[in-house]
């Protein structure tokens, strides 16, 4: 217990001085995460809106390959790209494999089917009566995919939430194509376990009080953005 | 204008509106009137281009998106009563301004302009019902549908709605309801037949 309050308190000592091995890892974890869940947004919202409203060939077995790989695990994810990434693989001639750039390919991939899955499920529970009113009042497709997206508000940013989440926390990845490289490729997550392999504890605590912080911020960020207005 | 011929359109094997024949004129206010179940709801989706799984002969001179259609209970998008409002007018080639100067006027004649910037999820059931007519007649289409729009409305409501058609003169209008309507709202009626 003496162990983990001393762990505790040097942890708040290294957050509060700006150690940079932490504060590195964590901007490094946030302009991951936050590009690879921007990218994955912006391609993800479109497609569960076409798929929860257009009849597409198929549509019910690209929604469930969509909600099984929710559940992927993260190294698995990392295997695969880093399979596409090596040198031997596909990709290997454009050198990406140990760079951030990999890892934010990964993440993305990770994104991508959490929410295209909630935003599908969001805007497929919507009261029939909003595509009517909105059809009926005229409204072309870009604006009636504006008014899926405002009435199923709460559940497309669940999805942008829980996908953010997922991607700052993940470890697979980014110890898999970003080889937990000091300075370049070294995420919170990947510098936690690390750093508390190596016996800093008091380091690895900062880092995990890092993550929750950042999981507290982004929360009530988007939360309060989607706030009704009751 | 609208010109119908033994329609019937099934759901899950049972027919649940049948209408042998219908004519409408332009310029006509024609009262659907029936009990509960008789289809009425159906006929005007059917009018509307919102129920296209039917059997029959429909024929409507008006295209899909000059007919504007208000649910029995009608569905408010979240934001303010004029959001909701301007949210038609915003589709056509109108500037801002112009779309929150008719969205107010419609607002003023149903007599809930104060609402303007109140959000919909603080109105009454007949305020709703206001903001939702408001909506469709500011689009001033050639045929309203109305879904038995009088269902939550008080006598002053219903004023205001006659009010309000008096302004879109010379325009199709249908409306359901349950039991007879006020004498000066239309100048036809048709009695749907139960489904046999």
């Amino acid at each position: 217990m003496n162990l983990l309050w001393q762990s505790f308190e040097e942890a708040i000592r290294l957050i509060i001085s700006g150690d940079p091995v932490v504060h590195g890892a964590a901007f490094r974890s946030l302009y991951i995460s936050t590009l690879a869940v921007a990218a994955a947004t912006s391609i993800g919202l479109p497609i569960g809106t076409l798929l929860a409203r257009v009849r597409i060939p198929g549509r019910q077995w690209i929604v469930l390959l969509c909600r099984a790989s929710m559940a992927i695990p993260t190294v698995f994810v990392g295997l695969v790209c880093f399979a596409i990434f090596s040198r031997r693989g596909p990709l290997g001639p454009v050198e990406l494999l140990y760079t951030p750039w990999v890892i934010v390919i990964g993440e993305f991939v990770l994104a991508l089917p959490l929410i295209v899955s909630i935003t599908h499920g969001s805007i497929r529970s919507l009261d029939t009566r909003v595509a009517e009113t909105a059809w009926t009042l005229g409204a072309g497709p870009l604006r009636r995919w504006q008014i899926y997206l405002s009435e199923a508000r709460t559940g497309v940013l669940l999805a942008v939430v829980t996908a953010y989440g997922r991607c700052v926390t993940e470890l697979g990845i980014a110890m898999m194509v970003g080889g937990n490289m000091k300075g370049r490729t070294q995420t919170l997550a990947t510098a936690t376990a690390l750093e508390t392999g190596k016996g800093e504890f008091a380091r690895g605590i900062a880092m995990g009080l890092y993550l929750l912080l950042i999981a507290l911020v982004v929360t009530a960020a988007i939360v309060s953005l989607g706030r009704e207005e009751r | 204008m609208i010109h119908l011929r033994n329609i019937s359109v099934t759901k899950n094997a049972h027919i649940i509106c049948q209408v042998k024949q219908l004519d409408v004129q332009a310029g006509q206010r024609l009262a659907i009137l029936g009990g509960n179940g008789t289809g009425k709801s159906t006929l005007l989706r059917l009018l509307a281009g919102l129920e296209t799984d039917y059997q029959g002969e429909f024929q409507c001179v008006i295209p899909p998106n000059d007919r504007s259609y208000v649910h029995q209970s009608p569905y408010l998008f979240r934001g303010t009563v004029l959001f909701n409002t301007m949210f038609g007018l915003r589709a056509k080639p109108h500037s801002d301004a112009i779309a929150k100067k008719v969205a107010r006027h419609w607002l003023q004649t149903f007599g809930i302009e104060h609402l303007a910037d109140c959000p919909v999820n603080q109105l009454s059931g007949g305020e709703r019902q206001r903001v939702a007519l408001s909506r469709s007649m500011a689009l001033e289409p050639s045929l309203l549908l109305l879904d038995e729009p009088l269902s939550e409305m008080d006598s002053k409501g219903t004023e205001q709605f006659t009010t309000a058609l008096e302004q879109l003169n010379g325009l199709t209008v249908l409306i359901t309801s349950p039991t007879e309507l006020p004498e000066n709202l239309t100048n036809s009626s048709y009695n749907i037949q139960p489904v046999i």
